[in-house]
């Protein structure tokens, strides 16, 4: 995640509004594409996922090598995630949820639901945050809007689980200063939903 | 270690303490978090309203007991995702030493009270010989029930023989899933609460399920209502006006 220049705090709250502000237009609409069909759902998710990468690219947000640490500490957040469900009811299994099919389908359509959401959430979002309010702020904010983003979909019962990984997810932000480690977080514990 | 970490490995420890608080707030485990792709098929009931799906399925899973203790029991109808789901720990039920299995079973009816959301679900286990088992006291046994629509004012109920009992319910991991706990089995049903209830009231009596619904159910939707050509305008209008604002409000510093 890079800028050419430095920004002021006030373009950078701007910058801060407009994303937010797209993100709220791009969820809402893909819960009025989403449908009842496995076609519907995969075309809605996977224009949601890339419509935030070009958003993300828009403000300025590019893909960067990510370093090893940052991949482990994705995966070991990816598993804690996965786990906290069962560690929380030890003596439960989960109750069933969606499996739709194609398997490897449904795996892509997630990952690019994932990298879009990462890419907008912790990284452009989270930049021009920090820039506007600091990092604190940034985790703030970008945990509310991860939570917000997903009641369309899924209802207001969702808001204190995501609202508290996004936090999570915020702080790996900040430990690594990039989205790789949220990414494999994230998507390690969306892909387990598959099999839990 | 740099304040900078420090600030971080706070902040990841504040989520994962979150995140452990939102798990405990659920009657049973769910996701890790909300999110993903969702793919739901059309809810199908026993006596289909116009244009809404039928033909919902049942469930029979028949265990075998080892140790003489029931195992874990995890049984669900086929849709996808399952309109009804009984999660029971394993020991969870009364067993005398003759028992060598015992048979799970999940089966829809149709509602005669306009309070029921969808179809009632008669669950039942029974040992090898049919005898129905009672669950033990300090049982932990999870019911999950599908309404036929997102984001009901509702809850779990059990009929006990002239009334609908609501249960402590909380959302099973999607917005039209319900679920509760429960210390005895039975026929149970989503129940409309609140203003969705026409006035009527969760303890008024109704008759014993039967094939002939007097209600006539919504035909599910997503619960956003909103016409998709007004958010593809939102999304249209939010785009220009950060490209242009971005291009044309000394926004040069982005690439």
């Amino acid at each position: 995640m890079a800028f050419a220049l430095a920004r002021s705090r006030r373009d950078a709250a701007r910058d801060a509004a407009w994303l937010l502000a797209a993100l709220a237009a791009v969820a809402l609409a893909r819960a009025a594409f989403n449908g009842h069909t496995t076609l519907s759902a995969f075309a809605a998710g996977g224009a949601f996922g890339a419509g935030l990468v070009a958003i993300s690219a828009t403000m300025g947000w590019r893909p960067a090598l990510p370093r090893p640490g940052s991949l482990l500490l994705g995966v070991a957040g990816g598993l804690l995630l996965i786990a906290l469900p069962r560690l929380v009811h030890p003596s439960l299994p989960a109750a069933i949820g969606m499996r739709p099919e194609p398997l490897l389908a449904w795996g892509l359509v997630t990952a690019v639901v994932v990298v879009g959401e990462e890419a907008l959430l912790r990284g452009a979002l989270f930049s021009v945050l920090s820039d506007a309010a600091g990092p604190l702020t940034a985790v703030l904010v970008t945990s509310l809007a991860f939570a917000l983003m997903h009641v369309p979909l899924y209802g207001w019962q969702v808001v204190p689980l995501d609202l508290g990984v996004g936090v999570l997810l915020g702080g790996m932000r900040l430990a690594t200063g990039g989205i790789a480690a949220p990414v494999v977080a994230h998507l390690l514990a969306d892909l387990s939903t598959w099999w839990l | 270690m740099p304040a900078s970490r420090r600030r971080a490995a706070a902040v990841v420890a504040a989520g994962i303490v979150l995140s452990w608080v939102a798990h405990g707030m659920a009657p049973s485990p769910t996701a890790p978090l909300f999110d993903g792709v969702v793919v739901e098929d059309p809810y199908r009931y026993v006596d289909p309203p116009a244009g809404a799906d039928g033909d919902p399925q049942p469930a029979q899973v028949t265990e075998p007991v080892s140790g003489g203790a029931v195992p874990l029991l995890a049984v669900a109808t086929v849709e996808v995702p399952p309109q009804a789901q009984m999660i029971a720990q394993a020991d969870a039920f009364e067993i005398s030493p003759s028992v060598s299995s015992v048979v799970v079973s999940i089966t829809p009816s149709a509602p005669s009270d306009a309070q029921v959301a969808g179809n009632i679900y008669a669950f039942t286990v029974a040992d090898q010989d049919g005898s129905a088992l009672t669950l033990v006291p300090s049982a932990l046994v999870t019911i999950v029930l599908r309404a036929p629509q997102a984001n009901l004012e509702a809850q779990v109920a059990r009929f006990d023989g002239t009334h609908w009992v609501p249960l402590p319910t909380d959302h099973g991991g999607l917005p039209d899933l319900f679920s509760a706990n429960v210390d005895q089995l039975g026929d149970f049903a989503v129940v409309l609460t609140g203003a969705s209830a026409s006035g009527s009231t969760l303890e008024s009596s109704v008759s014993t399920p039967s094939p002939a619904p007097s209600q006539t159910p919504a035909v599910p939707g997503s619960g956003i209502s909103t016409p998709p050509w007004v958010l593809v305008l939102l999304v249209v209008a939010a785009v220009g006006i950060g490209v242009a604002w971005g291009f044309f409000a000394g926004g040069g510093d982005r690439p």
